[in-house]
Formats: C-alpha cells, structure tokens, sequence
C-alpha cells in the first residue's frame, strides 16, 4: 500500500537550476499557475459580456465579487476599499488551491506551511506596516489596555503582545494543517478499498462523503483566512 | 470541526510564539532558562484569553479596549463589570 505522505512530495517538473540555486519549475508552482489562469479565465469570461441583468456566468462572478467586496466592507469598517484587490486575490488563490487539490491527480499547494506561512507573513507585515503608517507611534497604544486599570499593565502588555505575534503563526499553520489532514484521511481510507475486496463498498462510500466535507472545509477555511486578514486590517486601521 | 481545530490550533501556537520569544529573550540576555518559562507562562496565557475571544465571538480582538467596547455592542448597553 502506498504511502499517503507520497502526495505531498515536490516532483520538479522542468529542472532550472541558476547559479547553484534550485528554482525548478514543481508541480506546486504548476497547480498555482493553473489557479491563476483559471481565475483570470473565469472572471474574465464572465464579464465579458457586461449585461445589466446578469446571465448565469456574470451572476456567479458578481456573487463572488459581492461576497469578498461585503466581508470586506463589514470586517474592515470604513477606508478599507482601496485594498479590496489584494484581499480578493488572497481569497481566489487560496479558495482555488484548496478547490485543485480536490481534483484526481492534483497537488494541494495549500497544504505546504511554506506556502500559507508566506501568505500569513505578508498580510501580517502588511498590516503592521499600514498600522505604523497611518497612526505613528501612536499604533503601539493597541497594547495599553483601555478600560483595565494601569497596575495590571505590565500583566496584560505581554499578553497582548503574545496575542498579536502569533497571528502569522496561526493563520498559516490553520490552513496548512486542515489542508493536511484533509487529504491524508482521503488517501488512509482510498487504501482500504482495494484490500477489503467486496466489503470494498464500505471505505468506498467513506470517501465519498469525506471528500463532500473537504469540499466544504476547502470553502470554508478560505473564508476564514479571509477574514482574519480583514479583522487584522480593521485593527490596524481603527486603533479602538 | 472548523471550530475545535481553530481553537486547539490558537491554544499550541499561542504557547509556542510565548516560549519562542522568551527563550529569544534567554538568548539576549543569558538568563537561562527562566526566560523560556515565563514566556511559556504568558504565551499560555495568551492564547487563553485568545480562546475565549474567538469562543465569545470577539473573533480574537488585540487590544482590551475592543474587546470591552465589542461587548457592549453585543449586550444592551448597561453591562460594565
């Protein structure tokens, strides 16, 4: 029986190697280029026609668009719009890696830390950054507890500074680890298939349904990222 | 399930960003090992209360101050401890 920590293995597909640095074409980077050109496929396809009423393909684009632009809106509170484009690609990249992996034959991009813990990083350094930016130095005084008295402070300073540095961390790991699990249990009960013989229907219908769930949690582990990045965004721009 | 992974995964990574940054303050200052275990010590704190923000639906708010003023929004407004 095969190994189920087989499918998350790097495989260079086209080897390039440039001044003794390996930056080889992977079947990762092909599933993230297929993510891509299936986004910018979709979306542009889509609106190509731009009817005021909607046919079937523009309505599924514009539900899209209004689902991430209203999670946007109620997450992140007021002057959050100009950075819709970003959170929207955030969203589809991840949604879309998590939605491939599904497929028979695919790479999960999403299910490597190195991946989601470069996503986590930038939205972190991001939003730290726009914080700086738009309070100064006054951004540090979202540590200070308001409302508790100040002897509790130096209690309550490093806990909050725990908190927020395990934001990157948690954001990654989350997704990664759900991702992870996900397809390891997939590959675990596919195994048993062929061994049972005819009992083989009964893991056959596990599969069935566990994969109905990893779609679900392909979807929902998405939003969730997504809207941790605004809720990290609306602290950063609306300090209390 | 989203929700018991979301919490056991804020719960270990808090504890270990906590231990992480205290055996980095070990390091700086040669203090060994009481650095790591006070930073074990508020790194679980923190992700208790980290816990309790996204159970309570603060959805893990930094700063007491939102967190106080996102509970009175949620309750009628004479609700202060």
């Amino acid at each position: 029986m095969a190994s189920p920590i087989e499918q998350f293995e790097i495989k260079p597909i086209v080897p390039i190697h440039v001044g003794g640095v390996d930056i080889s074409f992977t079947n990762s980077a092909l599933y993230m280029v297929i993510a891509v050109v299936v986004a910018t496929v979709f979306l542009t396809a889509a609106m190509s026609k731009r009817a005021l009423i909607p046919g079937r393909l523009q309505s599924m684009a514009e539900m899209v668009f209004e689902f991430v632009a209203g999670m946007l809106r109620d997450n992140a509170g007021a002057g959050s719009q100009k950075y819709f484009p970003f959170i929207f690609t955030l969203f589809m990249f991840v949604l879309l890696g998590n939605l491939l992996g599904l497929t028979p034959y695919s790479f999960a991009y999403t299910s490597h830390i190195v991946v989601t813990a470069g996503l986590a990083v930038m939205v972190f350094i991001g939003v730290t950054i726009i914080g700086f930016v738009k309070h100064g130095a006054g951004y540090l005084r979202m540590f200070f507890p308001h409302g508790a008295p100040v002897i509790t402070a130096p209690i309550l300073v490093p806990i909050e500074l725990v908190s927020y540095l395990s934001r990157p961390f948690s954001l990654s790991v989350r997704l990664a680890a759900n991702m992870t699990v996900g397809h390891i249990m997939l590959k675990v009960i596919a195994g048993f298939v062929i061994s049972l013989g005819v009992f083989g229907i009964v893991p056959f219908a596990g599969v069935v349904g566990v994969t109905f769930l990893e779609i679900g949690i392909a979807c929902l582990q998405a939003y969730i990222f997504t809207v941790l990045s605004c809720i990290y965004l609306h602290d950063a721009l609306h300090l209390h | 399930m989203g929700l018991g992974f979301r919490v056991a995964i804020e719960l270990v990574v808090c504890t270990v960003v906590g231990a992480g940054l205290g055996y980095g303050f070990d390091v700086w200052l040669g203090s060994r090992p009481f650095g790591m275990v006070i930073g074990l010590g508020f790194g679980f704190a923190a992700g208790v209360t980290t816990i309790y923000r996204v159970v309570k639906g603060m959805d893990e708010a930094v700063g007491l101050g939102r967190a106080s003023r996102e509970r009175e929004t949620r309750q009628n407004p004479p609700a202060k401890d």
